[in-house]
């Protein structure tokens, strides 16, 4: 059709006329929405892409070490027994198998570095993976390969640590310090690559040597023929494996570390949400300020003939550009955030869960396509109420002033109503439990919670307008009347600043609450359980993956010590509690009910323990039974190499060590069923009055002279304890900053339009004798109400997230009880914030109000 | 009272200057009841704005009694608006978010006026131009002549040396216009209150005691 055509080229024409001309006219605004919508997508996509690093680089390990291998049996932290190794090469469908035993070694002299050990038999490698040796190396010769200290390291990492063929390496592995010397160096290609380079191969008989687990595999990885299905392998290595181990593709791995960080990667996932939603409200803010300067312009075009509807696509396409705009910018600067965070983030990730290195970001374009897109879609979305308010102009409405504030007053009412009905759904949806382990309801309910609280701004808004004017009321305070008078006839403009600001200020309460209650009462948990006056473990443990122990002769010696009271050695293996990995450990349960204690959910502690020595019970964690719905005198049932194990649970006890669940039993018993000798760490008490310092050296003694052991003081574990909770947080935080510059630019972008919007008023005040200060004072009283607005819905709103982020999600997503715990600190902080930022943001503004021209601005009819 | 030595105004757009006066010398007396006129864009404004202390010269010396306007500080300006200088404009510049009352009271806040004396000189200067019954409204529920009175109240609240009024009757109609200027001949011959009028209507000039003529800013005096 032709009209059609000719209705393209005048959208065209129209939208020169304005979008571009606001960003002539306007360029302040346009340049800060955009800046904070980059803000916010960059926050979002830096998470995502630290979020897609950590686990590309797990599954990419995975992946690489795994090589051509189509099934892999593994034991968990029991192990294999070798022997089996034989009779699983005689299965039929089976064409090779390769065993190895792996585990992360510590750099010596070196705090924070550490490396994949890989132990293979190197005859048997063909099949699965290859090798290359970097250079003109010529290949080592037998002796070479299968000498006990013998050891390949990646290219990468030699350059990194200054290391040569012929060199030397000593690492942190078992109890020892062992000096291993380089045979030659891997170029990046296969397993040298996972880790970026963080790996290291040896011969299998020298790792089982230095790991300590002679005669023990980790892994037997298999290479399947293809016309057997796996399947049918399973079925037949089912029959001649033991109980506890398990046949699965080497992928299932990857998968299994999926679950392991969901939970921690969702929760980073939501509060980079919301630091893009704040960035949204900016977007609505600023397109809501363009249709209130504009609404002689938009009357004049309706006059002319303009639709409806294309006045709505116009502001529709304001706000999608500059979203659009900002996503582009925001994509960018997320990638470079996230190499900032990523540092931190794979830092936690090793400390709480897996040992992990990684270098760089990775952000494939489906990432990018989404923070784009999520930015455009988000300010479309946002800018549909004010391009609809746009369109609902008639042209004699907009030679009137405030007809677009009165619409807003008449309908604060319905806004009012449905922010009622959003707390109400948000308190609801704290009701059901996870979906899949994840608390998907208890997001909804934060979600519902924050737009619920945005819709009383308008109405706070002008209530304390009002409020504030009737005080002031012939006082001597013009300058405040001036403002709150202000402020409740500008709720349409100022609302959605405040909202924006508010779920910032609500983020950072929130959160403060959260981690501060968390905080103190993993403190309490801490100085109550943690008793032992020394702790002593391999120096190798620092991170996650290493399995180092301490040996049984170890323990034994160091029972003997003068001085020393009692000793309880503690091991920890990760096995598959009741459908989800969790932690099977032990302890000396009468050394603990004499000295140490335990908080439980029910009974005192030393009876507890002696009750579940006598009946051969277990003790599981608060979040085990929460997950798994267990109770006292229930039984818990897990897999050992020894067969299928069900035992009564004795108490359940609070624990903020692991989230993914703990049973614990007696030392006795757990000799009994099989378990492991040795020990992680061992607990010591000492007698009253003993020297601390005598027992560390004479501990040190037994160790040995190339022993790499560690002897941490109670003060000491304690602080590491909090130190690890704190490292955890800390992108937590750098988000909560995120949030609030955002917030910020919202109310800057709200003051620079009021100040623009009222020339003439400004005028006047100068006029009949207002000095610049007292303009300046004006100005920022407004920004300062704004803020206090903002600080006092974002704290209400922060208190109730908090109690979510406690009560809903944290308990859903890990199982952890936390006590609430309300700090005064925050309202200070919060407030200190809230108001310096919206002094901050007040202050541009204020001074162009005071660089007014006053004849021009007074001149003319506004 | 108010002088003007050779003051000229020069308006600066980019490269195009624009002069709105050109070596204006005036002096008004104490108590007397001024008109300017002239073309529309003759300079009238801007003389009226260099008087008030809103806008300085490009040359010249503006004095009012013992201070010389053109060398003071933005904040001693502001000072001598409040209580030294009163002004009306065309179109009323009444602050919509105050009411009458609070409006008329602006000047004496602005001053840091102890309360008691405000309320006082509010209530007589609204009682002058005969709105103590609208005291409490908003200027959009005022009538057009009722705004320019409120700003007229406004303007004299501080007991000013002088009124600067421009084309107060520009946007009202004759019944209005007449009220206001009956009202500023009024407080002419009642207090003595000196008034320079800018305006364009025949029905002012008869009311002042002088006419200044004014074209292409140059002072053409009878
Ligand atoms: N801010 C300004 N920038 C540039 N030129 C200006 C400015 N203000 C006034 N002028 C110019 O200075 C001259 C005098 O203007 P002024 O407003 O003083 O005239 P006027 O006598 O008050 O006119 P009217 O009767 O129309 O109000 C005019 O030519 C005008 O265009
Ligand atoms: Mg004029």
């Amino acid at each position: 059709m032709g009209g059609s055509k000719s209705s393209n080229v005048h959208t065209w024409s129209v939208i020169r006329l304005t979008i571009l001309r606001q960003l002539r006219t306007n360029p302040v605004r346009v340049l800060v929405t955009v800046t904070g919508v980059a803000i916010g997508v960059a926050a979002f996509t830096a998470i995502q892409a630290t979020n897609e690093s950590v686990l590309h680089s797990f599954t990419q390990a995975i992946d690489l070490v795994a090589g051509r291998a189509t099934l892999e049996i593994t034991g968990g932290e029991a192990g294999i027994d070798e022997r089996l190794l034989p009779a699983v090469q005689q299965i039929d469908g089976v064409s090779a198998a390769a065993p190895i035993v792996q585990t992360v070694a510590s750099v010596a002299e070196q705090p924070g570095e550490a490396l994949l050990l890989l132990g293979v038999d190197l005859f048997a490698e063909n099949p699965f993976r290859e090798y290359r040796l970097a250079g003109s190396d010529r290949p080592p010769g037998i002796e070479d390969l299968l000498s006990l200290d013998a050891i390949f390291v990646t290219t990468t990492f030699a350059e990194a640590h200054g290391l040569r063929k012929g060199g030397h390496l000593t690492l942190l592995v078992g109890m020892r310090r062992q000096r291993f010397s380089i045979k030659g160096l891997l170029a990046p290609q296969g397993p040298a690559r996972a880790f970026d380079g963080n790996i290291a191969i040896l011969d299998i008989a020298a790792a089982q040597a230095a790991f300590g687990r002679i005669g023990r595999l980790d892994r037997i990885d298999l290479v399947t023929r293809e016309q057997v299905s796996p399947d049918e392998i399973r079925t037949r290595l089912a029959k001649l494996l033991p109980p506890h181990l398990t046949v699965q593709r080497p992928d299932r791995r990857g998968r299994q570390v999926e679950k392991m960080l969901r939970a921690f990667r969702l929760n980073l996932t939501a509060l980079s949400a919301i630091a893009l939603l704040v960035s949204l409200f900016l977007v609505y803010n600023a397109v809501s300020l363009s249709v209130l300067e504009r609404r002689r312009q938009i009357g004049i075009l309706r006059s002319l003939g303009l639709t409806r509807g294309a006045v709505a696509a116009l502001f529709a396409a304001e706000g999608t550009a500059l979203g659009l705009l900002g996503s582009l910018l925001g994509v960018g600067g997320g990638l470079l955030l996230g190499r900032s965070l990523l540092r931190g983030v794979s830092q936690t990730v090793s400390t709480l869960y897996a040992y992990l290195r990684v270098d760089a970001i990775q952000a494939g374009p489906v990432l990018l396509l989404t923070a784009l897109g999520l930015g455009g879609a988000g300010a479309l979305l946002a800018s549909i109420a004010p391009a609809y308010a746009a369109s609902r102009i008639a042209p004699k409405d907009a030679m009137q002033i405030g007809s677009f504030e009165r619409t807003w007053i008449r309908r604060s009412h319905r806004i009012l109503l449905v922010g009622l009905l959003l707390l109400a759904a948000a308190f609801l949806l704290t009701r059901p439990g996870p979906v899949g382990g994840a608390p998907l309801f208890g997001y909804l309910s934060l979600a519902c919670l924050i737009f619920g609280v945005a819709c009383f701004t308008p109405r706070l808004l002008r209530l304390t307008g009002t409020g504030i004017h009737l005080l002031c009321r012939g006082r001597r305070a013009p300058l405040l009347t001036l403002a709150a008078g202000t402020l409740s006839s500008q709720v349409g403009r100022s609302a959605v600043a405040v909202a924006a600001m508010m779920t910032a200020v609500a983020m950072l309460v929130g959160l403060t609450l959260m981690i501060g209650s968390f905080r103190r009462t993993v403190e309490l948990w801490v100085e109550q359980t943690i008793r032992a006056d020394l702790i002593v473990s391999p120096a190798a443990r620092f991170v996650k993956g290493s399995d180092a122990t301490l040996s049984d002769s170890f323990i034994e010696s160091a029972a003997r010590v003068p001085g020393i009271a009692a000793v309880d050695p503690f091991i920890g293996q990760r096995v598959e509690l009741m459908g989800h990995e969790g932690l099977l450990a032990t302890g000396d349960f009468e050394v603990v009910a004499h000295y140490g204690r335990l908080l439980f959910r029910q009974g005192e502690s030393a009876a507890v323990m002696r009750r579940a020595k006598a009946e051969d019970g277990v003790i599981i964690s608060e979040s085990l039974a929460l997950s798994r719905g267990l109770t006292e005198g229930d039984r818990v049932s897990f897999v050992l190499p020894s067969g299928r194990i069900e035992l009564p649970i004795t108490g359940v006890f609070y624990d903020y060590s692991t989230d993914g669940g703990k049973v614990v039993m007696d030392r006795k018993l757990w000799t009994r069923l099989g378990g492991d000798h040795g020990a992680d760490m061992v607990a010591i008490y000492l007698q009253p009055g003993a020297d601390e310092a005598a027992v560390r050296r004479q501990l040190l003694a037994i160790a040995g002279t190339d022993s790499a052991i560690a002897l941490n003081s109670n003060r000491a574990l304690k602080a590491r304890v909090l130190e690890i909770f704190d490292n955890a947080f800390a992108v937590a935080r750098a988000l909560e900053l995120i949030a609030i510059v955002v917030g910020v630019l919202g109310i800057f972008n709200v003051l620079w339009a009021s100040v623009l919007s009222r020339q003439r008023e400004i005028g006047i005040l100068r006029s009949v004798g207002a000095t610049k200060a007292q303009l300046v004072r004006v100005i920022l009283g407004e920004a300062g109400l704004l803020g206090l607005l903002a600080e006092l819905l974002g704290l209400l709103a922060g208190i109730a997230l908090s109690l979510i982020l406690i009560h809903v999600i944290n308990k859903q997503s890990f199982g952890w009880t936390i006590q609430f715990q309300f700090s005064w600190w925050v309202v200070v902080k919060s407030s200190i914030i809230a108001l310096g930022a919206a002094l901050l943001a007040g202050y541009l503004p204020a001074r162009q109000a005071a660089r007014l021209n006053i004849p021009a601005a007074v001149a003319y009819e506004g | 009272m108010i002088r003007l030595q050779q003051v000229s105004k020069i308006y600066s757009l980019g490269h195009v200057e624009v002069p709105a006066l050109d070596r204006v010398t005036l002096a008004v007396e104490p108590g007397e009841f001024v008109a300017l006129v002239g073309p529309s864009g003759c300079g009238k404004s801007t003389l009226l704005n260099l008087m008030a202390g809103i806008d300085r010269p490009t040359s010249g010396e503006v004095w009012l009694e013992r201070e010389r306007l053109d060398c003071l500080s933005d904040e001693r300006l502001a000072r001598l608006r409040r209580t030294q200088i009163g002004i009306v404009y065309q179109f009323f510049n009444l602050l919509p978010t105050l009411t009458a009352k609070e409006n008329v009271a602006l000047p004496l806040l602005l001053d840091g006026r102890r309360r008691g004396e405000v309320e006082q000189r509010v209530e007589r200067g609204l009682q002058r131009v005969g709105l103590t019954r609208r005291a409490e409204h908003w200027p959009h529920e005022l009538s057009g002549g009722e705004q320019q009175r409120v700003a007229i109240a406004r303007a004299i609240v501080a007991g000013p040396r002088v009124v600067l009024a421009d084309e107060p009757t520009g946007n009202l109609d004759s019944v209005a216009g007449g009220a206001v200027l009956d009202l500023l001949e009024e407080l002419h011959r009642e207090q003595g209150q000196t008034i320079v009028l800018a305006t364009h209507s025949p029905e002012a000039v008869k009311r002042a005691g002088r006419v200044v003529h004014l074209r292409d800013g140059r002072l053409e005096e009878f």
